[in-house]
């Protein structure tokens, strides 16, 4: 038959110059080949003819010689690789020192890699037409191959493991600070990265596709040996109980490690160490770290250490990009802080108050109430809050770049603490009550506003703004009546915040109020413009009288209306006032319902005493019992408490409070008091005092208890309890809302959107909205669906 | 026009992706921009759906490295710009060059001393580039006046009238328009330049059977700034041209041969330097001037013709192969990797209507298809048998080819058809026009079967029995 392409033929393509015989002698031509590879491995290519090689090879290819050669070929490589370049390499082993060793293995390599491309291009046809028609790795592949087997990984491995165990040795010398021949191991790796396990693609063995001797071999050694390294580093750190060591070794181990990778390890085996490291250094230790007492977390915040809190950041991050580990340890660190704002902010008051007495010994006798120190402990507080959320703030800028879920955690930590209990809404409206009063009056604007918008962070804290609401309205209420507030523009702007922060629904009580002392202003001014020409005053009193009043529309303020009220005995003077005034309102605002409130506002009156005339500003109270019982040239001059009670209706807690405030309290002792004491009882018999004396004129009484302060346990019951029931308004009111839109909702939808609604003022638990509905299912508001108990539907 | 959405989408991309010719056509007349080295306009252009899309694109596109219609100005450009091996001879500026290419393409590089010291580097380059027919004929930079006065003085007219050409246009289309008409006008200068290069050679050459003595080798290749001998046997005579590295590095056989360190070619690893080799050096130790060869002599007569075939294909693309040259060539772009030459004598076989007028057997025509896998041939002889089956049953050759082909599958199963039945049978249908899905189930093809379609069957059926009798003289089963 025919060898080629139809040499034989009768029909002949242009007869063939010569007729070569089928047979072509293979030994022959293979003896060439064969001799020419020999050439090539020992360096002598340079002699050997490129197209006379090319042309035996591909004389034999067209003559399917083609897997003889190819076998031929493969073999003749093996037995190169297995008896010289093995045994040279042997030899080195035994007698060179390491390096000389990996130098060589790494030569002989490269010149192998040289050979194999000067064979496998002169067997071009071969891989070419051979191996590609039958699917086999082409010659250069086959060289690769063999190196691995005869050389590499012959005799389990041998030559192979030696490398690797001096590579690892080096990594492990150069780990510990010794400068090594980065070059030959950079060059060694990259051997065994291209020595491939999986020669072609359909082969039946179970290494995955892609898998080399590296990968196989060499990295589960490197990975174990680094593991060990790493743990043992870990303990010998740990061993300080020191976060910074720690810390400051971690980091700039890693970046040795990285560079170290960076220098001769393949990329992928750069993540996988870069994880065993982190895992070893960082997800093990770190938590333990950061809880250290005297080295950790604690200490650099409070030392501000910003340096350190990076560096830990940027290690956590390195493991978890949610920062998980610092976020539990941060929340751990707030709420401590948070629970010392006590201790630290009594602590500082007492060394306040002991520095003051060193000042001025003098002072010692004028404590401070019980009560006027809760406030100022109650300011102290949240300005010390303040600070620690700056402090945080600070550090979160500084050291952890922003990080919005490491700031939710610190913010979520800062709510959880703030609503432990309801103090903090108090302390808030105290805060500012103060401030307002007080202590912005020497501040720019800036620093106003400022104070201001710190104070809205801590409100944006609080869940229960019900509960804030309720004390600011209060302290407002105060602040208005009795005229203390420093500025009204401070005023407005602080409720401006409070409206931006969470709507107008929120201040449009404050405002009402602010809105009801401008009116009353206006109103008084007319008033007492009418008043001036009235012979009838003139007459009573002898002289000229003036009246503020301060007309409160009863939703907008806090205080309650009460039935004693009405029932109080006003003297003469007054009770003229008094109608003159209402009939003057009820001409402008006919139908209104005008309800007195003598428990506010105050009084001027003159007093004569045997030694001096005064001026004495004091409580409506207070005048009302002077003018109703101890009047110049009234006969009777003595009387006992249940007399003056008897006169002026005053109800009895108020009257105790006002008559300590002027028969007590030693600067404004108007009346004298007998028997003398703090305390004063029924049989208690007062009378003018003389022997009054002051220094000034002008004489202010101040009545005992009427600064915003803070309230003692049963007061904020009592203030919990009004909440409570102002609550429960709000819910049904929410429910009734909600329905009579929908007509019928089922429950979870109700619960839900009530929550929704209310979440600005309160958040209602589940069980407390139910309790609610069952209410109005009861009052008849509300039916359940006779189907679907689930479901409720809005009775009209 | 050019913006990109979200997804780095352009208007043009997402017409190619998504198959619409006449909206890529409107884009690109109204300016869009196709650019290869950009990530958009590679997706444009890798993207497309249909070749003639590509097609659009790549003519439009104004950064073209390569035309890859035109494989010999491709390859003459790598040269210059990207050069596999050091064949470049002479240094101008920063450029290495090729003084047999330059001396080609312009007179004026054949004179002794060529200065260019005075001439600004965007200027050169824009003159080399155009000389090596890189297509991207990129002014960015040059100054036009300088590059005008170039043109006079190299005698490159053309060059100049081009960069008017290109000047005179204002919108990015236009100038992507003119830019391929001056490109397909440089390439087929350059083509005829080649070509007259080639005649040249040709005349040039030298037949002799023993070496050529020193003399003259150096006579025979300084004239062309030639590097290297050719010498073939064909015919009954030995001869020898003066060929270039640069041009024969187009063969993937040549270009191994002159990377690998083997000896043949091994004297320029001396006279290289910096890229650039001293042919001069070279020309005055001539006796190592290199010669080189064809790899498959001994196997095949080579005619005198299909050397000069395959000059021409290596210097300038010809692309004409005569049919009764077509095997020989076959073989020869077979051996030297040669895969555009090797379709083009395969397409040249397979228009042959009787082989016995290029004195070739039919069967030695399947043979060389299977030995080179050319499936083209293998279709074409299947065709030509069932065309003229009476005559090949007859021919006991018929047989042999039968058992070949039958035996090409290693370790055959009874059931595996034989590839060359399986053609014939599949020829036969077509020459009766029979339909052999079975026409008869469908009712609309019921009503054609009328007699001429029965006579047809019948007919097809006689020609499947006649091949159904020789397999089972044969004992095959297929």
């Amino acid at each position: 038959m025919s060898n080629a392409w139809g040499v034989r033929g009768r029909t002949k393509i242009r007869p063939p110059k010569k007729i070569v015989s089928d047979e072509i002698d293979f030994e022959k031509t293979w003896a060439v080949i064969r001799d020419a590879i020999q050439e090539i491995q020992h360096k002598n290519a340079s002699k050997l003819s490129f197209e006379e090689l090319y042309r035996k090879a591909y004389n034999l290819v067209l003559r399917k010689k083609g897997k003889m050669l190819y076998d031929h070929v493969e073999l003749a490589i093996q037995q190169y690789l297995l008896n010289e370049t093995r045994m040279q390499l042997l030899d080195s082993l035994k007698s060179d020192d390491n390096r000389t060793f990996l130098l060589k293995l790494n030569d002989v390599w490269e010149d192998h890699l040289l050979s194999m491309r000067m064979i496998s291009d002169v067997l071009m046809y071969l891989d070419r037409v051979y191996a590609k028609e039958f699917h086999l790795p082409l010659i250069y592949d086959v060289g690769l191959k063999a190196f691995r087997d005869s050389v590499i990984k012959y005799n389990q491995n041998e030559i192979g493991m030696a490398a690797i165990e001096i590579i690892i040795e080096y990594i492990n010398r150069s780990r510990h600070g010794e400068m090594i021949d980065k070059f030959i191991i950079k060059a060694i790796i990259f051997m065994f990265s291209s020595l491939s396990e999986t020669i072609s693609m359909d082969s039946n063995d179970k290494v995955p596709y892609g898998e080399n001797y590296y990968l196989r071999y060499f990295e589960p050694v490197l990975l174990q040996q680094s593991h060990s390294y790493f743990e043992q580093k870990a303990t010998e750190l740990l061993a300080y109980q020191s976060g910074t060591i720690y810390i400051d070794n971690v980091m700039q181990l890693s970046q040795d490690e990285e560079a170290r990778i960076q220098l001769y390890l393949p990329d992928v085996t750069s993540p996988k160490l870069i994880e065993l490291m982190d895992n070893d250094l960082i997800t093990r230790n770190m938590e333990s770290i950061m809880k250290l007492e005297n080295d950790g977390l604690r200490n650099w915040i409070s030392e501000n250490n910003f340096k350190m809190l990076a560096s830990l950041y940027r290690l956590i991050g390195r493991v978890d990009s949610e920062f998980e580990m610092l976020k539990r340890q941060l929340r751990l660190n707030v709420l401590s802080n948070c629970e010392n704002l006590n201790s630290k902010t009594k602590e500082e008051l007492e060394l306040q108050e002991k520095n003051a007495e060193e000042r001025d010994p003098e002072k010692r006798a004028k404590k401070k109430s019980g009560k006027e120190s809760a406030t100022q402990f109650a300011v102290r507080w949240i300005q010390n809050f303040l600070d620690l959320k700056e402090k945080y703030d600070t550090i979160i800028k500084n050291s952890f770049e922003g990080n919005p879920g490491v700031v939710r955690e610190i913010e979520s930590s800062f709510s959880e603490f703030l609503n432990l209990d309801n103090k903090t809404a108090e302390y808030l409206s105290l805060y500012i009550d103060d401030g307002i009063k007080k202590s912005f009056k020497d501040k720019s604007q800036e620093e106003v506003e400022n104070l201001l918008d710190k104070s809205i962070i801590v409100f944006r804290f609080i869940k229960e703004k019900d509960v804030f609401e309720k004390y600011y309205k209060n302290h407002l209420a105060r602040r208005l009546l009795q005229q203390k507030s420093s500025s009204n523009d401070i005023e407005m702007n602080m409720i401006t915040k409070l409206k931006q922060e969470i709507g107008s629904s929120f201040t449009s009580q404050f405002e009402g109020m602010f809105k009801d002392i401008k009116t009353s202003q206006d109103l008084s001014g007319d008033f007492n413009r009418k008043l001036s020409g009235d012979e009838e005053i003139r007459k009573v009193n002898g002289r000229r009288l003036d009246m503020e009043t301060s007309i409160l529309t009863t939703t907008f303020w806090p205080m309650p209306i009460n039935k004693a009220l009405s029932e109080v005995r006003y003297p003469e003077e007054l009770e003229l006032l008094r109608n003159r005034y209402e009939s003057f309102y009820m001409t402008k605002y006919g139908g209104r319902n005008l309800t007195w409130a003598p428990n506010f506002g105050t009084v001027d009156i003159r007093i004569h005493y045997p030694k001096k005339t005064y001026e004495v500003n004091m409580s409506t109270y207070s005048a009302i019992i002077i003018l109703s019982c101890f009047r110049e040239g009234s006969g009777k001059q003595e009387y006992t408490f249940d007399e003056i009670h008897e006169i002026t209706r005053i109800p009895k807690p108020d009257l105790i409070r006002h008559l300590q405030s002027i028969s007590v309290a030693s600067r404004t002792r108007l009346l004298k008091k007998d028997p003398m004491s703090k305390d004063i009882h029924p049989t208690d018999v007062f009378s003018v005092n003389e022997q009054f004396k002051s220094p000034q004129t002008k004489i202010k009484v101040s009545t005992v208890s009427s600064g915003s302060k803070v309230e003692d346990d049963s007061q904020r019951s009592e203030t919990m309890d009004a909440i409570n029931k102002s609550r429960i308004l709000e819910t049904e009111a929410a429910v009734v809302r909600i329905m009579k839109a929908r007509r019928q909702s089922n429950h979870q939808e109700l619960v839900n959107e009530v929550i929704r609604q209310l979440i600005n003022r309160f958040r209602p638990q589940p069980s407390f909205i139910k309790q609610r509905i069952e209410d109005l299912i009861e009052k008849e508001y509300l039916a359940r669906d006779e189907a679907d108990r689930n479901i409720y539907h809005y009775l009209a | 026009m050019n913006q990109l959405d979200e997804w780095d989408y352009s208007p043009l991309i997402l017409a190619s992706i998504c198959g619409h010719e006449k909206v890529v056509r409107l884009l690109l007349e109204k300016g869009a921009i196709v650019n290869r080295d950009t990530f958009e306009g590679s997706r444009a252009i890798y993207g497309a759906l249909t070749d003639a899309i590509r097609g659009l694109l790549l003519s439009y596109d104004i950064t073209k490295a390569v035309d890859v219609t035109q494989p010999f100005a491709s390859h003459i450009s790598a040269l210059l710009q990207r050069p596999s091996i050091a064949t470049a001879d002479v240094r101008i500026g920063d450029f290495r060059l090729h003084r047999f290419l330059l001396t080609v393409m312009s007179a004026y590089f054949a004179q002794p001393d060529v200065d260019f010291s005075g001439t600004s580097g965007q200027v050169l380059r824009f003159l080399f580039e155009y000389i090596y027919l890189v297509p991207s004929l990129d002014l960015k930079g040059v100054d036009v006046d300088e590059l005008r006065r170039v043109a006079d003085e190299t005698g490159l007219t053309y060059m100049r009238v081009a960069v008017d050409m290109i000047l005179a246009q204002k919108s990015a289309a236009d100038i992507n328009k003119t830019k391929n008409t001056v490109q397909h006008t440089m390439y087929e200068t350059a083509r005829q330049k080649l070509k007259v290069l080639v005649d040249g050679i040709v005349s040039n050459k030298i037949a002799k059977d023993g070496r050529l003595t020193a003399a003259e080798k150096r006579a025979l290749v300084a004239p062309w700034h030639a590097d290297l001998v050719f010498r073939v046997h064909a015919g009954s005579r030995t001869l020898h041209y003066a060929v270039h590295r640069a041009i024969f590095s187009r063969a993937e056989y040549y270009l191994t041969l002159f990377g690998s360190g083997f000896h043949d070619t091994a004297v320029f690893a001396e006279l290289e330097e910096d890229g650039v080799v001293d042919l001069d050096r070279l020309y005055a130790q001539a006796d190592a001037i290199p010669e080189i060869s064809l790899p498959s002599s001994d196997m095949l007569e080579i005619s005198e013709q299909t050397v000069e075939i395959l000059l021409r294909h290596l210097y300038f693309d010809e692309a004409d192969v005569p049919p009764q040259f077509a095997m020989e060539t076959l073989v020869l772009a077979d051996a030297l990797f040669i895969d555009r030459l090797k379709t083009i004598a395969a397409i040249s076989l397979s228009s042959i209507e009787d082989f016995s007028t290029v004195s070739i057997s039919v069967y030695d025509v399947l043979r060389a298809a299977w030995e080179f896998k050319v499936h083209r041939l293998e279709d074409r002889v299947a065709y030509l048998i069932a065309q003229d089956l009476d005559k090949f049953c007859a021919d006991p050759q018929f047989r042999d080819i039968i058992l070949e082909s039958s035996r090409r599958i290693n370790a055959r199963q009874e059931f595996d058809t034989i590839e060359l039945i399986d053609d014939i049978r599949f020829y036969l249908a077509k020459k009766h026009a029979i339909d052999q899905d079975g026409g008869t189930l469908n009712p609309t093809m019921a009503r054609v079967e009328n007699d001429e379609y029965l006579e047809r069957v019948r007919q097809y059926e006689q020609d499947i029995m006649a091949v159904d009798r020789i397999l089972e003289e044969l004992g095959l089963n297929a």
